[in-house]
């Protein structure tokens, strides 16, 4: 044998070795007195100069190869005695951790977006009066725009409510806007997370409760361009950086210039699917310049401030964000529904 | 257009014609509600010339005002009430064309004169109605009267049904009794027959707040109604009975009366507003030129009444109620220009550090620890029905009820998260055997004058297999939450009279002597009826006095520099001792170099008599100052035990 062949073969059978007698064995065959590597070098003085030095050092490295293989195998052979293998595709043993609610997980990435951009979280009760849900935000009573909102209604305490006062649950989280601004004065930005509540048959796409995020800034000169900037670089970080952004005139009693902003629908590219209902993009929120008769009813003087609102649904985010069919279940309680996320 | 003005909500094909399904944003019902506003907003959306529709009519020689009389009691309930009347008209089916489309607009065909009325209306937007003249009482000159309805007067309307009337609605009335409801519905003593051959045509203007309060209280929402309520630009109502009358003419033949019957008291003058047009480069961020603005406010049927350096003088179009300030001009000019080419520009000003709100903080961190330690998180509705509060013993006087509630399932607010908890778990277990689930959310009570609403949190753990018990996991999952946020101090105290938890497996959970809520084992009364007999644990907390005790911060101790010993003991007592007691003892006995007591064994069986059972503890000795000897930790030990034997007579094994 050469020593190609003596390195190709030993290597095989150092592998193959099943136990300390058989790998003795080995080493005796090849590295032995009468080994077949120890005749190679004991024959190396029989050779010329040049041959001896060619031959000389591959043979005694692949005695130290030999060597070194022999012990690891020996090695192996012994710790497996005590320490049999695991089968290392089984999976792994896991203990069990809860799983937090898809809005929780979303609200919690909207605000750490928005307090890296200066946003103070604000916050305000879910049973609010009938003045600060519709009259302070320009929705007067008797107001055919009071129709956009289809009120939950609270049996009253008091036989005789003072007007303005009757109790409701929150339809939006404007009123928090409210709140806000009339115990702060500008500049103000702030983000308003909360739960709201509508007189409205649920199905896949309306629920009585659902979950909003409202966004309020004001300042001396804040433009419509900065509103369009805001929005814009929320919607890029919660989506993606190439979503497109479309703003069209919306109605809303409260703003003035007012938008719906929406986004390229993320599923299809814009392409058309069946989230966005073949048009290519998902109306994602309300928005527009706080309208003249808001801050007038904070008390602020409207020739002195300028400010942007925006409000936007934290369950729609998350079922465009996690691909959920129904809003209801947000609300089921099925654990094999959260335990998705 | 569906960009800048109304969004489309469909296109279809209607016979020969197409359908435009057009969302009207509510505040302009009053110039784009019909046809022809539309059209204009069209004109100006994309820029092309309206061509509106040519009006000719042959009056006949007899003028209107010798045939009828109009009298508004009240001017601020009716801004403009005009009238004409038609002699000798041949009622009957529409002709194709008409029928059509009506048809197209979702409107009943009812016959030529009706469906002309309505015709012109969806054209014009202003509601119209006509009475059969010979119908309304009076000789030869006939009084129409504009006024509020009498106490419990009624009138049988065109639906056949009949409606009790209150001074809050308002009539049209001969001398004897109303024709119509004011801008909602006509009376059917006065409706078109085949019968009919002499008409009166009505074109008024009605109070919008009078007309949705009426439309309210009587139940009765109509295409009439409903523009009311929104505003109707009262310039258009002779517009609109012109183009009618010309409409019934080629439609039902009939000659037509000259002039008009016009009581329109307070003209309204067209608006003039100032457009400064260097404060709309500020509030836009955009600079358009002056020109391109002038174009669009044009374009919009605004008339530029003058024009200086900085500013425009502009006339409103009358249609557009909505037009009142500043904004709603910049509003038209963004709008038009287009949204989506106002380049975005970031917000430039004094630099706040967003304020960090604590209980929001603290409320993530809670969620999170509890989901760590295995609770998964639920959302649940904040209502409960009348069912739920009587299996739970809760007053409803105590409770706030919802006025209107969408069903019985929705009737009540919820005033405490174990309600819907327990409900999770019964749903759930149709797919699994062990549910751990967690809320966090706001309850709601009655208060002394308003009612309040405050945080919980609360959890609950249940499972099939009622051999294994679950209070203690529960208990360790609070007490690990708390550990999470540096206190140790948890109380568990004995919780008396709850009549949703069982006595003996509940307990009140304090911290410093405040009592923060309960933990403990659900009554089998209730869990029959929600949890198919399933046991479980529940807690429920307040949420301002966990964040209250939590905010406290926590205090570096100096790391132990001598090393502690541990001696484990094993007692036997009798099977009714608490391991608070024995703790208290122990911890009694050594105050000064006993560190910790672990409890980590505890066993029950046959093998050591009945009513006993075996506990054992690590006792952890180490002092901060020196190394234990092992004659003083002997000693400590000794008086422990000794302890231990006089006072329980536990038995040390």
């Amino acid at each position: 044998m050469d020593l190609k062949e003596i390195e190709k073969s030993a290597i095989i059978e150092i592998n193959n070795a099943h136990d300390i007698i058989e790998l003795e064995s080995i080493r005796v065959k090849y590295l032995g007195r009468h080994g077949d590597l120890t005749e190679i070098l004991k024959s190396l003085k029989d050779f010329d100069l040049k041959e001896r030095k060619k031959i000389g050092p591959k043979a005694n490295d692949l005695r130290q190869e030999l060597e070194k293989l022999l012990q690891n195998r020996k090695n192996d052979l012994v710790h497996r005695a005590d320490f049999p293998a695991i089968d290392i595709t089984a999976p792994g043993k896991k203990k069990e951790i809860g799983h937090l609610h898809p809005i929780s997980k979303v609200q919690e990435q909207i605000e750490e977006i928005f307090s890296s951009m200066g946003f103070s979280v604000a916050e305000g009760p879910e049973i609010e009066t009938e003045f600060y849900n519709f009259d302070a935000l320009n929705i007067p009573a008797n107001h055919p725009a009071r129709d956009m909102w289809d009120t939950l209604w609270l049996k009253s305490q008091d036989s005789t409510p003072t007007p303005n006062k009757k109790l409701l649950l929150r339809t939006h989280t404007s009123p928090v806007q409210i709140h806000y601004m009339e115990t702060h004065q500008p500049p103000i930005r702030i983000i308003a997370p909360g739960r709201a509540f509508r007189y409205e048959a649920s199905d896949a796409s309306h629920e009585v409760q659902f979950y909003q995020l409202e966004g309020l800034m004001v300042d001396k000169n804040i433009s419509f361009a900065n509103f369009k900037s805001v929005t814009s670089a929320f919607l890029k970080r919660i989506f993606n950086k190439n979503v497109k952004i479309r703003f069209r005139l919306d109605y809303f009693p409260f703003v003035e210039p007012g938008a719906e902003i929406a986004v390229s629908c993320p599923r299809c590219s814009g392409r058309g699917c069946s989230l966005c209902k073949q048009s290519g993009w998902l109306e994602i929120a309300g928005a527009g310049m706080v309208h003249p008769e808001v801050f007038k009813a904070v008390g602020y003087n409207p020739r002195d401030v300028r400010g942007f609102a925006f409000g936007f649904g934290l369950d729609r985010i998350a079922m465009v964000k996690y691909n959920i069919p129904d809003i209801r279940l947000f609300n089921s309680g099925d654990l094999r529904f959260i335990k998705q996320f | 257009m569906a960009l800048k003005s109304f969004e489309v909500e469909k296109i279809e094909k209607a016979g020969a014609d197409y359908v435009l399904d057009v969302k009207i944003l509510p505040n302009r019902f009053s110039d784009a509600s019909g046809h022809l506003g539309l059209a204009k907003e069209i004109s100006a959306v994309l820029n092309i010339k309206i061509k509106e529709p040519a009006i000719s009519i042959k009056e006949a020689a007899e003028k209107t005002s010798s045939r009828l009389m109009v009298k508004i009691n009240d001017s601020k309930d009716c801004l403009r009430y005009s009238a004409r009347t038609i002699t000798g008209v041949k009622v009957g089916p529409s002709p194709k064309w008409l029928a059509e489309k009506i048809t197209s607009c979702g409107l009943q065909p009812i016959n030529n004169i009706v469906d002309a009325s309505n015709f012109v209306m969806l054209e014009t937007g202003q509601p119209l109605h006509c009475f059969d003249y010979d119908k309304i009482s009076g000789q030869r000159i006939k009084s129409i009267i504009v006024r509020r309805a009498k106490k419990q007067e009624t009138m049988m309307a065109l639906d056949g049904k009949n409606y009790e009337l209150d001074p809050s609605i308002l009539v049209i009335a001969d001398p004897q009794q109303p024709l119509a409801i004011a801008g909602i519905k006509g009376g059917q003593a006065s409706g078109i027959n085949d019968g009919t051959s002499n008409i009166v045509l009505e074109s008024a203007n009605f109070d919008p707040i009078i007309i949705r309060l009426a439309s309210r209280s009587l139940k009765l929402t109509t295409d009439a109604s409903t523009r009311f309520e929104h505003g109707v630009d009262p310039n258009i109502t002779e517009t609109a009975i012109n183009r009618l009358a010309d409409v019934i003419q080629k439609v039902a033949g009939g000659k037509i009366s000259k002039g008009i019957v016009d009581s329109y008291p307070h003209k309204q003058s067209k608006k003039a507003l100032g457009f400064d047009l260097i404060k709309f480069q500020e509030f836009s961020g955009i600079t358009i030129p002056t020109n391109q603005i002038k174009d669009i406010f044009k374009r919009l049927g605004f008339t530029i009444a003058k024009q200086t350096k900085n500013n425009l003088v502009l006339i409103t179009p009358t249609g557009r109620l909505d037009i009142e300030r500043f904004e709603d001009l910049a509003e038209e000019i963004l709008r038009i220009y287009d949204y989506n080419k106002v380049p975005e520009a970031p917000a430039t000003g004094i630099l706040i550090p967003a304020v960090p709100n604590e209980e929001i903080t603290w409320r993530r961190q809670i969620k999170r620890t509890l989901a760590a330690l295995g609770l998964n998180e639920v959302y649940n509705y904040a209502f409960i029905s009348k069912t739920d509060l009587a299996n739970y013993g809760l007053k409803w006087e105590e409770t706030i009820a919802i006025a209107n509630p969408l069903s019985s399932e929705f009737e009540f607010l919820r005033p405490t998260l174990i309600i819907n908890l327990l409900k999770n778990a019964g749903s759930n277990f149709r797919f699994y055997d062990e549910v751990k689930i967690f809320e966090l959310a706001k309850v709601f009570q009655k208060g002394a004058v308003e009612p309040y609403e405050e945080w919980r949190v609360a959890g609950l753990i249940s499972r099939k297999d009622k051999k294994i018990h679950s209070f203690l996991e529960l208990k360790g999952i609070i007490e690990k939450m708390f550990e999470a946020f540096g206190l140790w101090n948890l109380e568990f105290q004995d919780l008396k009279q709850n009549s949703w938890l069982l006595n003996g497996r509940s307990a009140e959970i304090k911290i410093d002597g405040e009592s923060l809520g309960f933990i403990g084992e659900i009554n089998p009364t209730l869990t029959q009826k929600y949890n198919d007999d399933y046991p479980a644990v529940i807690f429920e907390m307040d949420l301002a006095k966990i964040v209250k005790s939590v905010q406290e911060e926590l205090e570096y101790e100096p790391l132990a520099k001598f090393p502690a010993v541990i001696r484990d003991i094993s007692l036997l007592v009798s099977a009714e001792t608490r391991v608070s007691e024995i703790l208290n003892i122990i911890n009694d006995s050594e105050n000064k170099i006993l560190r910790d007591v672990d409890l980590f064994d505890v066993y029950e069986g046959e093998k050591l008599g009945l009513n006993k059972k075996s506990l054992s503890f690590h006792l952890i000795f180490q002092s901060p100052d020196r190394t234990l000897t092992t004659d003083e930790i002997g000693k400590s030990l000794e008086k422990i035990i000794s302890n231990l034997k006089a006072k329980l007579g536990a038995e040390i094994r």
